[in-house]
């Protein structure tokens, strides 16, 4: 006898719980084999964190796939065009110091690898600037498209900046009413289980009890389910990023005109960093660090001082804190339990992983949604695996923004250098990295979160320097290196002639909408 | 740059317009924007399709007139070889535009007065002496009606062919007699099998508004204007060539 799976119960109403209803919900939408209910319930007394204001790309192929219209989501949830992050003050922490991390591959990435030309080349101009146009498309505020390029389409790869709490309630709106899911405001009073160790119900305050086949927790820190009931152990990763505490504060824009950043602008301080966000209508601002290095006081004063030159009237605003506590479970699927969200882990949002990580998380579960009870720890087994390793090398990541920082003021960056705080899997990678470029080979599971293009943006951009004999001598590779840069020129300067500001088409989208094709 | 005002008797009265056609009055475009109007005096000559507004990204009628920027094959010195000229080609340094006259925002006749045909000496009136409107300028006035109201017709056309998904892209890749070759970017049609899908109400709906004869229209006459206009610039490459 096998247990078909047939209701979907997901507890908590925040961005991760109606991207993975939504994104279920579409999957099975115009599937006949399989019919599946998906059930939301979200308590009406527990606020959403809602910070999470930056995206990645595959946030395009996440809305679409719901049926949502890209007009919509720009209109309803103030949004506006990411094209990658600026990194300021990482490396020295003098004024000139910048480099970016672009949303788009180096030029020509696919057929062969340029850095090492870059590097023998060693001018003046930076890596980014050498090998794509969107630095120089971001420095200049412009746009990643026109008016008339179809809906999710681009001209220069694009993520998003959105606000959070609107962006709940659109999807909330358009997964009840597009695509079937059953919304269910309500508190959970009760998780019953059944012999087997599995979830059978959640009691409930005025709904009674709600039978499921499979149960997702999406309730954020508090992680109801998978923490608390299931007992699976949170394995804290400050000792290597130390990173615990958020200070986020909403400002205006000085005026109507005022240009619309179009990537995350990252500015590293004294013992942490601040993230500034431009959405259509406001920013979105705050303050990371470690309350080991940095007294509370002293992080409000740098927040306040970095506002400062464009909003006058800082010390007027109401700043939010956010405990921030780095990790993630030992697994996210346990029995007939699947953490997404904050749930699951959380990580400082330097390179927007939070959003990035629902989005692969309701994927794999819809598209390899067990069919039955029994099949289903086959499956979970799977996606524990896959995602331990996207954790690992997403804290890889961060901490190689800290590990090539050359700061001294603080010791928060002296300590982040200590090598008994970097994972061996990128002690290793850097050890490589002096003697050849990172490439393809390194990264070769499917669905790698970050790519080889993503190392080399952090490493060169930070002044890494990387031994260049590996075959830098074949003429053939030198002509196709020359010729990618100069296609990079041609292309920068086309771009920049042919697109809208940031704000300009914003505005236009606002006005006319985007056509579907 | 433009200059466009209110026309006006006081202002305007001794200025003339030259109504010959030719590249320097701006008659050299490969594309102008149609209003289904129009449709029926249009099939004979030229492709009609759809094409996005540069400025709002919404889609618009239009016909094609050549391959490349500046090129309109259908404009020989100042000649142009077809019966009927597009109205956007016709109105010419005239727009209509709201004005406020008496207090009251009202769709007026505006003046492009630095447009090439616009001058002192040479073309037509635009006033009789007493200040009544001359024949050229109430023929002006026909035309700037019949764009407006043909936009909104237009607009209403075009939102029921998006609303029920019938337009695609046309890729057309077109080598002409010489081997050059040109890829037509930006231009869209109506899809003619998922109309012959559609539902029965939808199709009611669209014959109330004559829209199916519009749509007949355009898609029976593509092919055919289009290789009419192949061939118009085979000749003038094999004349360029010779």
């Amino acid at each position: 006898m096998s247990t078909p799976i047939k209701s979907i119960i997901i507890v908590g109403g925040g961005t991760a719980g109606w991207i993975t209803a939504g994104t279920i919900a579409a999957y099975f939408k115009n599937d006949s084999s399989q019919s599946l209910s998906v059930t939301l319930i979200e308590s009406p007394n527990i606020p959403i964190i809602g910070v999470g204001e930056g995206t990645w790309p595959t946030m395009r192929r996440t809305l679409k796939n719901m049926g949502i219209s890209e007009t919509d989501f720009f209109k309803e949830c103030n949004a506006s065009f990411k094209q990658g992050a600026k990194f300021a003050k990482w490396v020295t922490g003098e004024e000139d110091d910048f480099y970016y991390h672009p949303l788009v591959l180096p030029q020509g990435f696919l057929e062969g690898n340029l850095a090492p030309y870059w590097l023998e080349q060693n001018n003046n101009i930076s890596f980014s600037a050498a090998v794509c146009s969107q630095e120089h498309l971001c420095e200049q505020h412009i746009a990643p498209k026109q008016i008339g390029t179809p809906e999710y389409a681009a001209v220069a790869n694009y993520a998003y900046h959105l606000d959070a709490g609107k962006f709940s309630g659109f999807l909330t709106k358009h997964c009840v009413s597009q695509l079937g899911v059953k919304h269910i405001l309500d508190d959970v009073t009760d998780i019953n289980m059944s012999p087997t160790g599995d979830i059978k119900s959640l009691s409930t305050t005025n709904n009674g009890e709600l039978e499921g086949d499979l149960f997702i927790d999406c309730t954020g820190f508090k992680s109801l389910l998978i923490g608390e009931k299931l007992g699976v152990p949170f394995i804290p990763k400050k000792d290597t990023l130390f990173i615990d505490t958020a200070l986020a504060v909403q400002v205006p824009y000085e005026n109507e005109d005022t240009p619309i950043a179009s990537h995350t602008i990252s500015t590293a301080q004294e013992a942490g960093w601040i993230w500034d966000i431009g959405l259509s209508s406001r920013r979105g601002v705050g303050h990371v660090f470690s309350s080991d290095y940095l007294s509370e006081d002293m992080a409000h004063k740098q927040l306040r001082d970095y506002l400062r030159p464009r909003v006058p009237d800082i010390d007027s605003y109401n700043i939010r804190k956010i405990p921030i506590n780095s990790g993630h479970r030992a697994k996210f699927w346990e029995k007939n339990c699947v953490a997404v969200g904050l749930s699951a882990g959380f990580l400082e949002p330097l390179e927007a992983s939070a959003l990035v990580l629902v989005e692969l998380s309701a994927k794999m579960i819809a598209e390899q949604m067990p069919t039955t009870r029994e099949a289903m720890d086959i499956i979970s087994k799977r996606f524990n695996t896959r995602f331990l390793y996207r954790w690992d090398r997403i804290i890889d990541f961060l901490k190689l923004h800290y590990v090539l920082s050359k700061r001294t003021d603080n010791q928060f960056w002296i300590d982040n250098r200590d090598p008994n705080t970097v994972p061996d899997s990128l002690l290793e990678l850097l050890e490589l990295w002096k003697y050849q470029t990172p490439w393809h080979h390194e990264f070769s599971q499917t669905e790698e979160v970050f790519p080889a293009a993503s190392y080399q943006y952090v490493l060169y951009g930070m002044g890494f320097r990387t031994e260049t004999t590996q075959r830098a001598d074949h003429s053939s590779d030198r002509n196709f290196a020359k010729e990618k840069f100069n296609e990079v020129m041609k292309m920068t300067n086309s771009l920049l002639e042919g697109l809208p500001t940031n704000r300009e088409l914003i505005e236009k989208i606002h006005s006319y909408g985007m056509q579907k094709i | 740059m433009n200059n466009i005002e209110p026309l006006q008797f006081q202002k305007h009265q001794h200025l003339k317009i030259i109504t010959e056609r030719g590249a320097k009055y701006g008659d050299a475009v490969s594309m102008v924007y149609i209003v289904p109007e129009e449709i029926p005096h249009l099939t004979a000559n030229y492709p009609i399709v759809l094409t996005k507004d540069n400025k709002t990204g919404q889609f618009r009628l239009a016909v094609l007139l050549g391959f490349e920027d500046g090129e309109n094959l259908f404009l020989k010195d100042n000649q142009w070889q077809a019966s009927y000229i597009p109205l956007n080609i016709q109105r010419g340094p005239f727009y209509p535009a709201l004005a406020d006259i008496n207090g009251q925002q009202v769709i007026a006749v505006h003046i492009d007065t630095n447009h090439s045909r616009v001058n002192g000496d040479e073309g037509e009136n635009l006033f009789e002496h007493n200040g009544s409107p001359s024949e050229l300028l109430n023929y002006i006035n026909t035309v700037l009606t019949c764009l407006t109201s043909g936009q909104t017709t237009g607009n209403d056309f075009i939102e029921k062919l998006l609303q029920h998904d019938l337009v695609d892209p046309l890729q057309v890749n077109i080598e002409f007699d010489n081997h050059s070759k040109v890829f037509l970017e930006g231009i869209y049609t109506i899809n003619m099998e998922k109309i012959s899908v559609l539902d029965k109400e939808i199709i009611r709906q669209l014959n109330e508004k004559n829209y199916d004869r519009y749509i007949s229209a355009i898609d029976s006459n593509l092919s055919g204007n289009l290789s009419q206009l192949i061939s118009l610039k085979n000749k003038k490459l094999a004349a360029l060539a010779s």
